[in-house]
Formats: C-alpha cells, sequence, structure tokens
C-alpha cells in the first residue's frame, strides 16, 4: 500500500514539474511577431476610399484628405530583434524591428529611410492586435500614411 | 384564680393570634387581654417571636435560593465548559486528520490547483485582454527622431489611434497640426 502511495506521489510530483517547467518555460521561447504593413496613398484627388480600407476608414478620414487608396499590403513574421524591410513609394523602405513584449505590448522600432538618410525613426510599444498610423512622407500629390498592425 | 385564667389564656393566645379559636373564646381571650398587661405581653412577644422567625426563615430561604442559584450557574457553567472542551476537541481532532490523515488528499489537491490556477492564467491572461479591450489601439511612443521637419503625435477622435506624422516639405506645421486632436502625454 505504502509502495504504491509513493509511486502516485512520484508520478504527481513529475507531472506537477512537468506542467510548471512547460508553462514557465513558455515565454523563454521566442516569439514570432506577426505585422502587417498597409502602404496607403492619402490625397484630395477624386479617387474616394479604397474599400479595402474600410477598418481603418473612421481614422483616416480623421486625417482630413479625401481620398485614401491601398497601394500596398506586407505581412512579416518577425522574431524578436529581426528586422523586416517593406518598400515604400518614392524610393524609401520602412524597417520594423520588433524587440519584445513588455507588459502585454509588443516594442517595436520603426525605420524610415530614403537613400541613405532616416527620415523618421521612432520605438513605439503597441497593443497585440493594435494599430498605429505612421504618415507624412510625401508622394505625388499626396502623402504616404502607414497603418502598422502587429500582433504575437 | 387570676394567674389560673392567665395560664389558659396563655395557652389559647396562639390560636388566637392565628384566629383558630372559636368567636366566643376569642372574645373571652380579648377581653383578658385588655385587662391583663402580663397576658398583652406575652402576646407582644409571641408576635415578635412570630416575625423574627418569620424573617429569619425568608433570610435562609433568600440565602438558600441563592446558594441554589449559583450552583445552577456552576453546573450549567461545567456543563458549558465540557460541551466547548468536546467541540474544541472535535474541531481539533477534524483538524488534525485533515491535516496529517488528509494530507495525503489536501497537499497534492492544493498543488494541482495552484498549478491549474497558473496554467489557465498563462493560457487566457486576463490583464492582456483588459489591455485589449481597453484601448485595442493603444500605444505609447518611446522616442521619435525626425531627421527633415517635425514630426508630431496625435490621436484620432474615434478609436484613439496613435498618428505619428513626419511634417515635410509639402505641408506647413499648421496644417497638420490643425487635423487631429494633440496626443495627450
Amino acid at each position: 500500500m505504502d509502495t504504491l502511495f509513493r509511486l502516485r506521489k512520484t508520478f504527481f510530483f513529475m507531472l506537477a514539474g512537468g506542467i510548471c517547467f512547460i508553462s514557465l518555460a513558455r515565454p523563454a521561447v521566442a516569439e514570432v511577431f506577426n505585422t502587417e504593413v498597409r502602404v496607403i496613398l492619402a490625397s484630395n484627388s477624386d479617387q474616394g476610399f479604397d474599400p479595402r480600407l474600410l477598418d481603418l476608414k473612421k481614422d483616416l478620414l480623421a486625417l482630413n484628405y479625401m481620398s485614401f487608396e491601398l497601394v500596398d499590403q506586407t505581412g512579416l513574421s518577425l522574431g524578436g530583434g529581426q528586422t523586416g524591410k517593406v518598400p515604400i513609394p518614392g524610393r524609401r523602405v520602412m524597417e520594423l524591428t520588433p524587440t519584445g513584449v513588455e507588459r502585454g505590448k509588443i516594442v517595436m522600432q520603426v525605420n524610415i529611410r530614403e537613400g541613405g538618410t532616416s527620415l523618421l525613426k521612432t520605438q513605439i510599444r503597441i497593443a497585440n492586435h493594435g494599430t498605429v498610423i505612421i504618415g507624412g512622407p510625401s508622394f505625388q500629390s499626396g502623402f504616404i500614411v502607414l497603418a502598422v498592425t502587429a500582433h504575437f | 384564680m387570676r394567674k389560673s385564667r392567665c395560664s389558659r389564656i396563655l395557652q389559647w393566645i396562639g390560636p388566637y393570634d392565628d384566629g383558630e379559636l372559636s368567636p366566643f373564646r376569642s372574645a373571652r381571650v380579648r377581653g383578658h387581654l385588655e385587662d391583663c398587661l402580663s397576658c398583652r405581653t406575652a402576646l407582644k412577644r409571641l408576635r415578635q417571636t412570630r416575625r423574627l422567625v418569620r424573617q429569619g426563615v425568608a433570610l435562609s430561604m433568600a440565602e438558600e435560593n441563592s446558594d441554589l442559584e449559583a450552583l445552577h450557574s456552576r453546573v450549567r457553567d461545567g456543563i458549558r465548559l465540557q460541551e466547548s472542551e468536546s467541540k474544541g476537541r472535535w474541531w481539533g481532532g477534524r483538524l488534525k486528520n485533515l491535516m496529517f490523515r488528509g494530507s495525503r488528499i489536501l497537499v497534492p489537491s492544493a498543488i494541482a490547483a495552484v498549478l491549474i490556477a497558473a496554467v489557465v492564467l498563462k493560457i487566457y491572461n486576463p490583464l492582456s485582454s483588459v489591455i485589449k479591450t481597453s484601448g485595442k489601439n493603444e500605444c505609447i511612443v518611446d522616442s521619435v527622431e525626425g531627421a527633415n521637419g517635425t514630426v508630431m503625435l496625435f490621436k484620432t477622435h474615434d478609436s484613439q489611434m496613435t498618428v505619428i506624422w513626419l511634417s515635410s516639405d509639402h505641408e506647413s506645421n499648421e496644417e497638420a497640426q490643425g487635423r487631429w486632436t494633440p496626443y495627450s502625454v
């Protein structure tokens, strides 16, 4: 009876240890940050609103431009510290580097380059599944607006 | 003669005082008492004695009663004490059973409960869901640098989405600033 009890006890503690190890070891595993970048051209032309941007309609219309057109959409799966590049019209490039998660928010470094010059360099902490708008670089008769959505 | 009458009256004086004599005899005693000082004194003494006896009896009864009450109280206290002790022993026994004999179930159950709670919290992470629901587009801008022009931070009205706007040569700062609500830091 005692032997059986000891065996059960050992099994239980091994199981508990296993569960504990799995649950605690999980954060140590390298996380993948899925980032979606939508490149939008905002202008005052009569193009209207691109229906593919309906989820951002209210926020984009707040920018007070008449036309919003989705130029490009790029999805990136990046590991912590890994940099992904997204081309932007006007021979520019956007570099995204998620560095980790802090209090449920994705810490990300964003760098917009034009040739060898950095136009904008920022570090943001974005909520999981949250979106941030980065805009301003001019293109043709309008401006480039970048909607960055990230989740892990 | 008087002595013999007094001695007879003194025999009846007790029943007279108790009202147990016949009216005729009671009238004879009353008549004698009016005339005889020694018999009146005897009646007075008898009454005093009886009063004292009554008072003494009442006092002793009161003492007895109080003693009895104290005894009852002591008995009740004793019973209560015994009951509480036995109850305490019962709970103590139950606790002892639970802690020692039942430790084979209790301790692993407690550990299992803690582990399950940890795993559930890890998977569902209620804190992150609070953050998600309270502000889906919540964003903190730690640092920002712009090479040319000015960088401005705004929030959109509806979903409080953060806008980082690089103001270029094509658009003046005044134009850009007039577009959105300034970012509250």
